[in-house]
Formats: structure tokens, sequence, C-alpha cells
């Protein structure tokens, strides 16, 4: 009953462009509330097939902030046990491994997740075996993947850059999610896209961003000097997948990254960027890819900061979202209409500690 | 079923977070100790210029102090009404306050007066920077991120006398790893030992004299997360070069093993401010 009136509640709340309370942001039992509502019921991302690629193989891939062991058995099946233990992420890995092996103990309780893989290298699991199918919960943003032609399985791992944000991890997820802020804050991300024609379309469970680059005589005016490889790919796009994944196809021939937010605490969040390229993108090529987009998320890491102190001084009690041109802040509102949406599906009695009683 | 009222619905208690007792502490200190006290804010000789601003640290956040055009000085706490980035930096002249973030832009009032893409969306005149107290004292500005609060208590008060006659020449901004707490209570076992006068107010102040009488320091510990605090000091001269330094905070510093009684007080203070009525420990 309670969910059908907040779903409508949170139509409401994007209608009139209001943001979601601020204490949301900052406060740890709300934090604390959405560890169960949110990362023990949505699908992860855990880990690329090549790094899971040899028989009896396993790497530890943090789940939000509770952790999983992916293992690759020596008949090639793939599994992941892992467990929602606040903090997990935190524990050696001999112990969560030994875990995962003998199948959880009185101390650390295992649980096997639920795997299914995107575009056949995106390994994703869920602790919640009742979840709709990852290709459902993807929804369109499986035709937008495939609609680009690549082959992701062909492209391989260049390098991995993680960042340490000092910011709820919402605050972090925003930021990705909406380019209002790109002419003020990334003037040279914008010399390189045309936003004149940036799109941006929502779906269910996530958003795609998408614009071509600026013409070549536009780029050689620039100040960055940087442009990016020719042929294949011609326009950028960015997908998003609540609530914590992104897969980042840039113009070229081959030049794909992965992002994930971790959230670490109420006001911490570790982002993990992936680069992936294909054979024909020279070194230098990749260097100055990989160069310019670090530059752009150092900004971006920045901005969230400056919001969670902005946030912590008490002086705002909700936001309010720009929904009125082609750079709207959709995606926030997209954000917002899902944790409403998480908040609602947890069980009354069992929320703890969001600090709110959703469902009624 | 209107989403304002399921943010003033009560929070759970502590003990029913799982993993972040830390983070649950440092957000239950900084709404019992930082968020309604009063606190030094800086020189108000660098807000006396109509037209001019200048952010101070207040505890865990900062405000923006700005004398607009007629002459008032306001104090805004330091946070855009569109998405939560902090609306300044620094010092200096302004026209306006305009956010780094996505430009949303207030006048020197703190009323909005621009936003891409907002007008005919938005009544501009709703929306305003939210106020925090302000008060003069001599040539030092307080601050206070209640707006509500009552006029500067007078022991904090009187620590600005000690800055008359001289100028905010330097201020040094250090990040600690290490609680603001902790690093209170190594301040108040040190410096009654040090070569400078020490007068200490509660939580997190100290004005700080040098025999001479030419310097004086303001210092704060302000909390940064758990774990982590920024020791934040101005430096007031008399006219005149002045080479000296003072370290306050050395990296030899250690627990004492004898603690002193202006540390005992602090724990009690902290343990009263906190609602903590237990007896008081070691």
């Amino acid at each position: 009953m309670g969910e059908s009136a907040l779903v409508v509640t949170a139509e409401q709340l994007v209608g009139e462009g209001k943001a979601i309370p601020s204490a949301w942001y900052d406060d740890p039992s709300f934090y604390a509330g959405e560890r169960d509502a949110v990362f023990a019921r949505t699908w992860q991302y855990l880990a690329h097939a090549d790094q899971l690629a040899a028989p009896d193989s396993y790497l530890i891939a943090p789940v939000g902030d509770f952790a999983a062991v992916v293992l690759r058995g020596s008949d090639g099946s793939l599994r992941a046990f892992g467990t929602r233990r606040p903090r997990a992420y935190e524990l050696p890995e001999e112990t969560l491994l030994a875990a995962a092996r003998s199948g959880g103990s009185s101390e650390l309780e295992i649980e096997e997740l639920r795997l299914e893989t995107w575009e056949q290298c995106y390994i994703f699991g869920t602790f919640d075996h009742q979840a709709v199918s990852l290709a459902e919960s993807l929804g369109p943003l499986c035709d937008k993947a495939g609609e680009v032609g690549l082959d992701y399985a062909s492209l391989r791992h260049w390098e991995r850059i993680t960042y340490e944000v000092d910011a709820n991890w919402k605050i972090v997820v925003e930021n990705s999610v909406e380019c209002y802020h790109c002419t003020v804050a990334h003037p040279e991300l914008v010399d390189l896209m045309d936003m004149e024609v940036f799109e941006q379309t929502v779906f269910e469970n996530g958003m795609v961003q998408e614009g071509p680059v600026q013409g070549d005589s536009r780029r050689e005016e620039q100040s960055s000097g940087y442009s990016y490889p020719s042929g294949g790919v011609q326009q950028g796009r960015y997908m998003f997948f609540w609530p914590t994944f992104y897969l980042l196809v840039y113009p070229g021939p081959g030049n794909v990254s992965t992002m994930r937010f971790h959230p670490r605490g109420p006001g911490r969040t570790l982002v993990i960027r992936d680069f992936y390229f294909a054979a024909d993108i020279t070194d230098p090529q990749r260097a100055e890819i990989v160069e310019f987009i670090d530059r752009i998320q150092l900004q971006d890491s920045g901005l969230c900061a400056s919001v969670q102190r902005g946030i912590r001084s008490g002086g705002l009690h909700h936001g309010t979202l720009q929904l009125n041109s082609n750079v709207a802040e959709v995606g926030p509102s997209l954000v917002h209409r899902k944790l409403l949406e998480c908040l609602s599906q947890v069980p009354a009695g069992h929320h703890h500690g969001t600090g709110v009683d959703l469902v009624r | 079923m209107d989403v304002q009222e399921l943010a003033e619905t009560p929070h759970r208690a502590a003990s029913q977070v799982v993993g972040y007792a830390e983070d649950e502490l440092a957000y239950r200190e900084r709404e019992r100790i930082f968020s309604s006290g009063w606190s030094y804010a800086t020189a108000a000789e660098r807000v006396s210029v109509p037209g001019s601003y200048a952010v101070a640290p207040i505890g865990h956040a900062s405000v923006v102090l700005v004398r607009d055009r007629a002459g008032e000085l306001r104090a805004f706490k330091n946070v855009c009404q569109h998405r939560g980035h902090e609306i300044a930096s620094g010092a200096g002249p302004c026209r306006a306050l305009k956010c780094p973030y996505h430009s949303w832009t207030y006048d020197l009032q703190g009323g909005l007066i621009a936003a891409p893409y907002m007008r005919g969306k938005l009544d501009f005149s709703t929306v305003r920077l939210s106020p925090a107290a302000v008060e003069t004292v001599g040539g030092v500005i307080f601050a206070n991120l209640d707006a509500s609060a009552p006029t500067v208590d007078g022991a904090l008060a009187a620590g600005a006398s000690l800055c008359d006659g001289r100028t905010l020449r330097e201020t040094h901004d250090d990040t600690v790893a290490a609680d603001w707490k902790t690093v209170v209570e190594r301040l108040l076992a040190r410096l009654p030992d040090g070569p400078l006068s020490a007068e200490y107010t509660w939580p997190n102040h100290w004005w700080l004299q040098d025999p001479g009488g030419a310097v004086v320091l303001v210092a704060r510990v302000l909390p940064d997360g758990p774990g982590r605090s920024r020791l934040h000091v101005d430096r007031y001269a008399a006219d005149g070069p002045d080479e000296r330094s003072f370290e306050l905070l050395s990296e030899g510093d250690g627990d004492a093993a004898a603690i002193p009684e202006q540390v005992r007080q602090f724990r009690t203070r902290v343990r009263a401010a906190m609602g903590d009525r237990e007896s008081e420990g070691t």
C-alpha cells in the first residue's frame, strides 16, 4: 500500500524540482538504512571477465560497503559469495576468501550472490535472489550499449585509477549524472563536446547522456589541444545504471571506461575507473585520454567535497533541481526517485535507522 | 505523504547504527556542539569596504561574511540553495555571490538574482542564502551558524580586546590526523608550559599572547570528520616586522601521564554537551 503512495510522492517531488532532504546526504543513521535498502537489493558491478579468465582464479569485489569473493572454478563456472557485514571491504582478503570457500561461520555470515553478465564481459551480482534479472533491470540500456557496435569484450584493460572523494555517494553519483555544471566547472570538457546538441534520456533504472564532439576546426582552436582518435564511434555515449555503475563509450575506434562508486561511510566515496582500449589506439593516445579524463574527475571530486561541506553547514533544507533545458538535472531526479523506491520496498520494521518511515 | 514530513521524523538512536560509530559521533558533535555556538570568525578589517566578502571557518562548516553596499555586515552559511555547493571561498571585493558549481547567483543581501534556465520556472524572491548570526566586537567578527542565537557571550568576546591595535597578518590552516577532541586535549596540556600566555574558551578557542604583547594568535581546532581536524591560527601583530614563529602543536606530543585539570574539565563539558550522564572515567 505504501509503495504506490510513495511512487506518487516521488513523481510529485520530481515534478516540482524539489530535491530529497539534505540531511539524507549527511546523517549516518540514514546511511545505515541505505545499506540494506539500496546495496543489498540492487545489481552491483563486480568484475570484468578478463580478471577471472584463468581457472581457479578469484577476486574480492566491494559491493556497496559490503564485499564479495568472485570465484572461477576449475570447471570454468563462476560463483560469488559475499557478506552483508558493514565495512566488509575492510576485512583482510584471506578472511573473506576463507569464509567464501567454507560457506561462512557464525562470525562472518556468507551468502551466495546471483550473477549475470552484460556484453559478455561485465559481471554483476546481487544479494537479492528475487530481484528482476540484470537484462530486464538494464532495460533500454542494453540496446543503447549494443547500438554503438563495439565488441566490448575484445577491448583490453589499460589502466585503473581510484579516487577517494570526501562526499556522500549520492553527491558523487548526482554530480556524474548531470552536465548542467559542465559549462561552469569543466571548461576544457565543453571545448571538446558540442553542448548545443547534448542529449539525455532517462529510463526506469538508468540514463544515457550523449553528444558529438566539436567539429575539427573548432577542436584546432581550443586551448587544451586535446582530440579523440578518429574513426569508429562518432559520439560519446555515457550510460548510467542505478545505483552506482557507469559504462562510458568515448569517440574513437574502441575507447571505453567503466566507473563505479563505492560508499565508504556517510561522507566518503571510493570511485574506481577502469580504462579499456582497442589494439589500434597508440600508447600516447591512451595516455592523453586517461590524463584528460583524470583531470575532469579531479575537478568533480573537488565539487563533491564542497557540496558535502556546504550541506554540513545546515543551511540547506533541500535543494532545487533545474528541469528546463537539454542539460536539465533529470539525472539527480532519477537518483531521488530510485532512492525513494528502494526505501519503500524495505519491509516495515526493517528500516535500520533510515530515520524515516516510508511505508504507512 | 510529503517528503518534507519524512525528513522531520526523529532519527534513530546511535546504537542502531552498525559499523560507522565514529561518523555517528562526529555527526552528533556537529549537531550539539558546533551548530549553535559562537565562534571567532575573522578580523573586521577584511570586510570593512562596502561590496566585499570573506569566508571564515566556523566549527565543521564556514560562513560567508558580506559587507553590503549600504555598509551593513551580513553572514550566511556557506551553502548554495540549488544543490549545496559552498557559495564562496577566499575573500575580496564582490558585486554578487556566484556559485562555482552551476552559477546560481545571489545579491549581497542573500537573495537569488540569477540561475541558468530557471527564469520563469522559479520564483527567485523565495530563494535566499541561509543567514548566520554575526557580531563585531572591536576589530573582531564573531559568528554563529544558529541565526537565532542571542548576542555573543562575554567570555569569548573579551578576547577581542587583545587584538586591539594589531592587524591580522597571516592565517595558518593545517590538517591534523587526529580527532578534534584529542587535539584540544593536547593543547590544553601543552600550551600552559609554552612561551605564550594562553586563554582557553570552550569548545575549541585559544587566545594566545607573547609576553611583550606584540603578537596575538587566535587558534581554533576545527572538526573535520572522524579522526581528522584542522588547526586554524590567525596571527595578529602590531606594526613593524616580527618574524618569530610559534609552534602550538608538535609531532612528539603524546598523551600526558597525568591528566591536567583542564583536560578533565574539558571531558566533563563534552559529556554534558552530548547529553551523556555517565560518571567521569579515566
